[in-house]
């Protein structure tokens, strides 16, 4: 398990390290006077000047790289012109707004996508697995922002029960309760095409496995049938059902981006989208970064979720 | 009921078939993969069901447990007892009483029989648990036991290992190690070293043997090779598309078979130091099991065939001394 680990870390270096070089080149690659762009077209000649030695313009591509990553690796992504404050305030204040939706999103997608599947491969034939079949399909046809914009007109608009849109209300909101209750239709709407997704695949993998000689041999042993789905089949197929989830979170994080802009949840996408829009260069690259990252990093986990939970795995 | 030659032997038997029918359903296609099975399993007796790959050997073994997956196959007639209780009838909890229990099963493919993600300790820990009010650790303590009764060398670390860490012959003793763990009646083994590799296979039977003189459980050992039966088994029930076609005391039948098919299944084991020599096969495929032909099964194949053979059913007759064939020319050859 160990070895298996350290080989899989080791594998994640360069791919991190080809990130930062996709978000570096950004900046290289932008025609023209990067300083000048990055601060506006109201900057002074000397905040230009300061920034051109901070960047350390007047160096090769490589020695620039290198004095951008040591900043990066500190922290300091320089500061935002547009928001005129630091860009790691920023993004980090925006990111965390999109884990919580994302994270609820996922807790959704896990609860709703794992039961659905292991009840229609349980019932397979009966009705609950053919409303489980429509459901799914229902589900996976619509966009996460139709579905959002169908959910505030009917939950929002019609009904009155959730706000229909931002994080908090303007007038003694903030606290945990009323940041729920404006979590709650933007995480549903973007949890449930995933849901579909992890349904599915819960469902033919545990239709397989419950095939298995080892559940026959769980069943002849005289165990409760809710204990042979749960701990010989499903604990099987929750194995290839992991890297699913560890690729739906990206979905997630990437599907946020609608879903913010829909109800107007201050997450990283709907920055990423205003900083693109004003040309904000060092937080379009700041909350690149964060995002990819946190890609590479979540389907690092997925893969040693995947190993703790398969012995075969670890030793190959 | 075809037949009443059990009906004559002493004592109750531990398990009792009577007209077992097993059907599956596919496409809309009935496959009668057991149809009218009688079979009888003493205490302590040691019982082969042989017949070639189809016959209905796994179906009747899985019938006796309820495991047969449905859909597609149901059991549509008969009964099973076990010491007067019926278990085609039985309620979900009685059956988990008996299964691993009363009843243990080693299966074919010892590759697949076992859970991957789980340890061997673990697996068999649950097992005992399941019928044993023991603690987490006595049952790993009795699991050590067991392992050490099949002769699994380090036992103790065994336990901490997964299926996939084993070679095959040794997860095969785990398993059957698994299947002691509640001192069952009866062991239903399927075909358990069929998967194996020559010499393997032989440490299994080995163990077999030896397992039945020190616990003198009953077992039903299936198999489609007659040449394994002869050391371990007291009487034989030969299988073909679904039915008894002979049942004899092991060694009557290897003298004097009565069923043409009993026949020729005993010309194809090799004898003693001919095993490299090309082996005889009956020429042929069994019948397809949704079309099953009037009159004898066999009679395709046969040969010693005539015409009466195809009319009608052929009853399973009783010939004494324990004997019943299923044929109407008992013991004729070409
Ligand atoms: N799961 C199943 N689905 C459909 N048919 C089956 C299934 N299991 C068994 N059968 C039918 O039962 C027949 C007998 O199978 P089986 O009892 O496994 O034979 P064997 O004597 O080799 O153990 C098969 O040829 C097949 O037609
Ligand atoms: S009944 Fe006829 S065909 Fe069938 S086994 Fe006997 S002799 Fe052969
Ligand atoms: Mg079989």
């Amino acid at each position: 398990m160990r070895a298996y680990l350290i080989r899989r870390l080791l594998q994640v270096v360069p791919v991190l390290f080809g990130v930062s070089l996709l978000v570096f080149g950004m900046m290289v690659l932008i025609p023209g006077d990067p300083a000048r762009a990055i601060l506006g077209s109201y900057a002074t000649p000397e905040n230009v000047a300061a920034l051109e030695a901070d960047l350390a313009l007047d160096q090769p591509v490589h020695m620039q790289y290198v004095s951008w990553i040591t900043n990066v690796a500190q922290g300091d992504f320089g500061r935002s012109y547009s928001l005129n404050r630091p860009v790691f305030d920023e993004i980090t204040e925006r990111f965390t707004a999109t884990l919580l939706l994302a994270g609820t999103a996922l807790v959704i997608v896990v609860l709703l996508g794992l039961t659905a599947g292991i009840v229609a491969a349980v019932k397979q034939h009966k009705w609950q697995d053919r409303a489980f079949t429509i459901g799914a399909l229902v589900g996976l046809s619509m966009p996460s922002f139709w579905l959002g914009l169908i959910f505030i007109v009917v939950f929002a608009l019609n009904l009155g029960w959730f706000p229909t849109s931002g994080m908090r209300s303007a007038f003694g909101g903030g606290g945990p309760l009323d940041i729920a209750h404006h979590l709650v239709l933007p995480a549903t709407a973007l949890a449930l095409v995933a849901s579909g997704v992890i349904a599915r695949i819960t469902r033919s993998n545990m239709l397989e496995v419950l095939r298995a000689d080892y559940v026959r041999t769980a069943q002849s042993k005289g165990l409760a049938s809710r204990w042979v789905v749960m701990r010989h089949a499903f604990r099987n197929a929750i194995v290839a059902i992991v890297p699913v989830i560890g690729v739906q979170i990206g979905f997630l994080l990437g599907g946020a981006v609608y879903i913010e802009t829909v109800f107007g949840w201050p997450g990283i996408g709907r920055m990423l989208v205003n900083a693109i829009g004003t040309r904000d260069i060092l937080l379009v690259q700041g909350g690149v970064l964060l995002v990819a990252t946190s890609y590479v990093l979540i389907n690092l986990a997925a893969d040693i979720l995947q190993a703790v939970l398969d012995p075969r795995i670890r030793v190959e | 009921m075809t037949t009443d030659i059990h009906a004559g032997r002493a004592g109750d038997p531990l398990l009792a078939v009577r007209g077992l029918a097993t059907h599956f359903t596919v496409e809309g296609e009935v496959f009668r993969a057991v149809d009218g099975v009688d079979l009888d399993v003493a205490r302590g007796e040691a019982v082969g069901l042989v017949g070639e790959s189809g016959s209905g050997k796994t179906v009747t073994a899985m019938s006796v447990l309820q495991l047969i997956p449905d859909p597609p196959g149901r059991i549509v007639d008969g009964s099973i007892e076990l010491e007067g209780t019926d278990l085609v009838t039985a309620s979900d909890l009685v059956l988990r009483d008996v299964r691993g229990n009363r009843v243990a099963c080693v299966f074919q493919d010892p590759l697949t029989t076992l859970n991957p993600v789980l340890s061997i300790g673990e697996q068999i820990v649950e097992m005992i648990r399941r019928h044993q009010d023991l603690s987490r650790k006595a049952a790993r303590g009795r699991a050590r036991e067991l392992l050490e009764a099949v002769h699994i060398p380090k036992p103790e670390r065994r336990l901490d290992e997964f299926p996939h860490e084993l070679s095959g012959g040794m997860r095969q003793r785990v398993v059957i190690a698994m299947a002691l763990a509640n001192d069952p009646e009866l062991l239903i083994a399927d075909e358990p070293t069929t998967a194996l590799d020559v010499t393997v296979q032989a440490e299994i039977l080995d163990l077999f043997i030896e397992l039945r003189e020190r616990l003198g459980m009953a077992l039903l050992f299936i198999t489609h090779d007659f040449g394994v039966i002869s050391e371990l088994c007291d009487r034989v029930v030969v299988m073909y598309a679904g039915k008894v076609v002979e049942e004899a005391p092991v060694d009557r039948v290897f003298e004097d078979p009565r069923h043409p098919y009993t026949r020729r299944l005993i010309d194809c084991v090799p004898a003693l130091g001919q095993g490299a020599r090309e082996l005889e096969v009956i020429p042929g495929l069994p019948p397809a099991l949704n079309r099953l032909p009037d009159g004898c099964a066999f009679a395709p194949r046969c040969d010693v065939v005539e015409e009466a053979c195809r009319r009608g059913e052929i009853a399973l007759r009783p010939l004494g001394d324990g004997i019943a064939a299923r044929c109407i020319k008992p013991g004729a050859r070409p």
